[in-house]
């Protein structure tokens, strides 16, 4: 016997509305299918971290933050700094979350966008190593949803790159002995690429970008396109367990290059 | 007197500006961000609700669940996202407070979930959160007797003062965080870290109490103020 | 009679006659708020706070829009947007006296929206619900809105002139759950929309004055504009 878990439901008759709507070519907010909702974004008013954003994508809105640290390199990598993208989604965002480790799709959210970070590099992470074999910058992102209200995954990538643009770490020295010494000086991170994540869901015969929760919720399956620069593929992930036809993933591709500089834009006419 | 200074240039019964503000997050059933200096928690609650297990509910009353969280970048090091053990005690102190505060016997069988997420810490967090929580309460229409605010007080080379931030706390001789409900003069929540004599004790207390009645009436205000910005656009003041 | 915002310990009345109600409390001959909500004085010896926000406090003889969460035996579980869970007996979902249903589930299923009477009901035990009466079932397509509980007399209005009026206006049938939520029956998406900016006006709103006029005014900028 299942425990009922709390939830958000989704009543068939709104099931009905919202899927009699797309037949109309309309969604319950007037957007067009391939229009994303308002994004604003707040930055640096974390003091602790490194470098932080808060997006809100409608009404989802998720922190990003960033903290580098020193650490010891991977021993296949000794002249690289680290990256470990880790990503929560607690209570506070939705009476569907649940205290707790984070639970699969919390885990793949992150290693979306650790992805891509990863390649092409977001920053040089030669350039975040100190001592090679003994000494690194170890680059932490950590990203918090604090309301779920549909895609967090493209949240939480415009809340990443924002928070990576604005962060500053301290630089330290090294002295003859080896020893590392911290200086009071504050270097900007170097951000040398630029991946935007871009989510499609499936509902029906429907392909819609940017979905709220409810059409999350019910649609078949979503994907997740990775732009990186501009003309690249830095990454794909489809989730859920329904079905896309090739055209379907082709449509989902060309829409994500086309909007991939409205949303760069976005996010960097607000961290100036 | 010596030429004590507090680093922020602050006198020692002044409080950090505050910034609070209720209805900040949409999926829970009240919510509110609440800012002391630069230590800012969000507090989310849940409820009443049904309590799962069924069977392991509490028959006469609600429960009440409390879970304090700080985010990896909240603090200078980063911290690991899993729950420490401190975060566990302020979990509970902060469940207790709360548990004498709300009329719980209205709603038997169920439960009233509380969670905070610190942002940025500079001290006096669990105080913080605990302002934050009473004005999330609100936002949920929870049966409150009063709302709960709470203030940290400290000695720190020798000096008492109100509302201690990370690096106070770290240098102090004693923290002392408490809360009380104002109106009716109850303490709910009250921990004293390091040494201190009977007489510094009493002091801290009515520093401590004037400060929780400054807090008291910036709640107050908070929660009037979200619903009279509506009437002052009609002209209804 | 004016109505003033109050909050939880705010101090309402003084008689040792008075007694506190579901949104006060007693301490000697005091009776003080526990909630936030708009407090009118009135005759009556039990005193109560119109609440402005929290969920739907069940009270038998409401009708109430659930939405059906769990299929059990012989209920189905709905919830009604309160601290419990309400419960549908089979016995009491079926029109016809002696009908025979091979498959419940066809009956009733899961996300299913229901208009369902509240015919019992204490603090202790889930709400029981009935669909028996004329009016009562299931609904099978419209628009779900919700509002604060507390805030449905406002949208309904004294001797149901404010729904009326909407009705009216709208050329639309509504349905009005006492525990916060109202359903449109119609496709019609931009009346559909309009209904959405009176609900949320409402719930904005409700503590000003003058609320109905302003509703009226919206209604007919909105209609005329599409017309």
């Amino acid at each position: 016997m299942s425990e009922f878990k709390y939830g958000v439901f989704i009543p068939k008759i709104k099931q009905k509305f919202i899927l009699n709507l797309l037949n109309n070519k309309k969604r319950v907010d007037n957007r067009d299918f391939i229009e994303y909702r308002k994004i604003k974004i707040k930055y640096g008013h974390i003091p602790n971290a490194d470098g932080c954003a808060e997006v809100q994508l409608g009404n989802t809105i998720v922190i990003a933050g960033v903290k580098l640290d020193l650490t010891n390199p991977y021993p296949s990598e000794p002249d690289r700094g680290t990256l470990i993208v880790n990503a929560e989604f607690p209570p506070v965002a939705s009476p569907d979350f649940e205290p707790g480790p984070p639970d699969e799709n919390a885990i793949e959210l992150a290693r979306i966008i650790d992805r891509g970070l990863r390649k092409p590099e977001v920053v040089d992470f030669k350039k975040l190593c100190i001592v090679p074999g003994k000494k690194v910058y170890g680059l932490w992102i950590d990203i918090y949803a604090l309301n779920h209200d549909g895609n967090l995954i493209d949240a939480a990538g415009i809340a990443t790159m924002a928070a990576l643009l604005t962060a500053k770490y301290t630089k330290v020295d090294v002295s003859p002995t080896g020893e590392i010494i911290r200086t009071n000086e504050r270097l900007p991170l170097e951000v040398i690429n630029f991946p935007v994540y871009i989510t499609h869901v499936k509902i029906g015969e429907h392909l819609i970008i940017d979905p709220n929760l409810e059409e999350e919720m019910i649609a078949d399956c979503k994907l997740t396109t990775i732009i990186s620069n501009g003309n690249l593929i830095g990454g794909i992930q489809k989730s859920g367990s329904g079905a896309l036809s090739i055209e379907d993933i082709n449509q989902a591709l060309e829409n994500s290059l086309k909007i991939y500089p409205r949303i760069k834009e976005i996010i960097t006419s607000s961290v100036k | 007197m010596s030429q004590f200074k507090r680093s922020d240039g602050r006198a020692n019964d002044e409080l950090r500006p505050i910034k609070a503000e209720m209805h900040v997050l949409k999926n829970a059933d009240g919510s509110a961000y609440f800012e002391m200096g630069n230590t800012k928690v969000i507090a989310a609650v849940y409820g009443p609700r049904e309590y799962y297990p069924k069977q392991l509910a509490l028959p006469q009353e609600s429960m009440v669940r409390v879970r304090y969280h700080m985010i990896p970048f909240s603090v200078k090091e980063r911290k690991s996202p899993a729950l420490t053990r401190r975060e566990i005690e302020i979990s509970k102190v902060i469940k207790e407070a709360f548990g004498g505060c709300i009329k719980k016997d209205l709603f038997p069988r169920s439960t009233i979930d509380v969670y905070i997420e610190v942002l940025n810490a500079d001290g006096s967090t669990r105080v913080a959160s605990i302002n934050a929580v009473s004005l999330a309460l609100v936002d949920a229409g929870i049966f409150l007797y009063d709302l709960v605010a709470a203030v940290s007080v400290g000695k720190i080379h020798d000096q008492l003062i109100v509302d201690l931030t990370g690096d106070e706390d770290q240098n102090s001789e004693a923290d002392m965080p408490i809360a009380m409900m104002p109106s009716l003069n109850k303490i709910l929540l009250l921990q004293m870290d390091g040494t201190l004599t009977v007489e510094e004790f009493n002091n801290l207390m009515k520093m401590g109490i004037q400060a929780i009645k400054k807090i008291y009436e910036i709640q107050k205000e908070t929660i009037r103020s979200s619903l009279e910005s509506v009437l002052k656009m009609y002209g209804q003041t | 009679m004016k109505r003033e915002i109050v909050l939880p310990s705010t101090l309402l009345e003084t008689g040792d006659d008075l007694k506190p109600g579901l949104t006060t409390y007693k301490i000697g001959p005091n009776i003080f708020s526990g909630i936030l909500g708009l407090y009118e004085k009135t005759n009556s010896k039990e005193i109560n706070v119109i609440p402005l926000k929290g969920k739907y406090y069940p009270s038998i003889g409401d009708r109430v829009v659930g939405i059906v969460t769990k299929f059990q035996v012989f209920s189905w579980n709905v919830d009604i947007n309160s601290f419990h869970e309400a419960i549908l007996p089979f016995s009491n979902a079926i029109k016809k006296e002696r009908q025979f249903y091979s498959d419940l589930n066809k009956l009733i299923s899961i996300n299913d929206v229901i208009y369902a009477e509240i015919i019992s009901f204490d603090r202790f035990s889930p709400p029981t619900l009935s669909i028996k009466k004329k009016g009562l079932g299931k609904i099978t397509e419209g628009y779900i809105y919700e509002i604060t509980p507390g805030k449905i007399p406002r949208l309904i209005g004294k001797n149901q002139s404010m729904i009326n009026m909407i009705k009216q206006m709208l050329g639309i049938r509504i349905i009005v759950g006492k525990n916060g939520r109202v359903v449109a029956l119609t496709q019609d998406f931009n009346k559909i929309e309009i209904l959405g900016e009176v609900i949320q006006k409402i719930e904005n709103e409700s503590h000003v004055p003058g609320l109905t006029d302003r509703i009226k005014n919206l209604l007919e900028s909105k209609l005329n504009k599409t017309s």
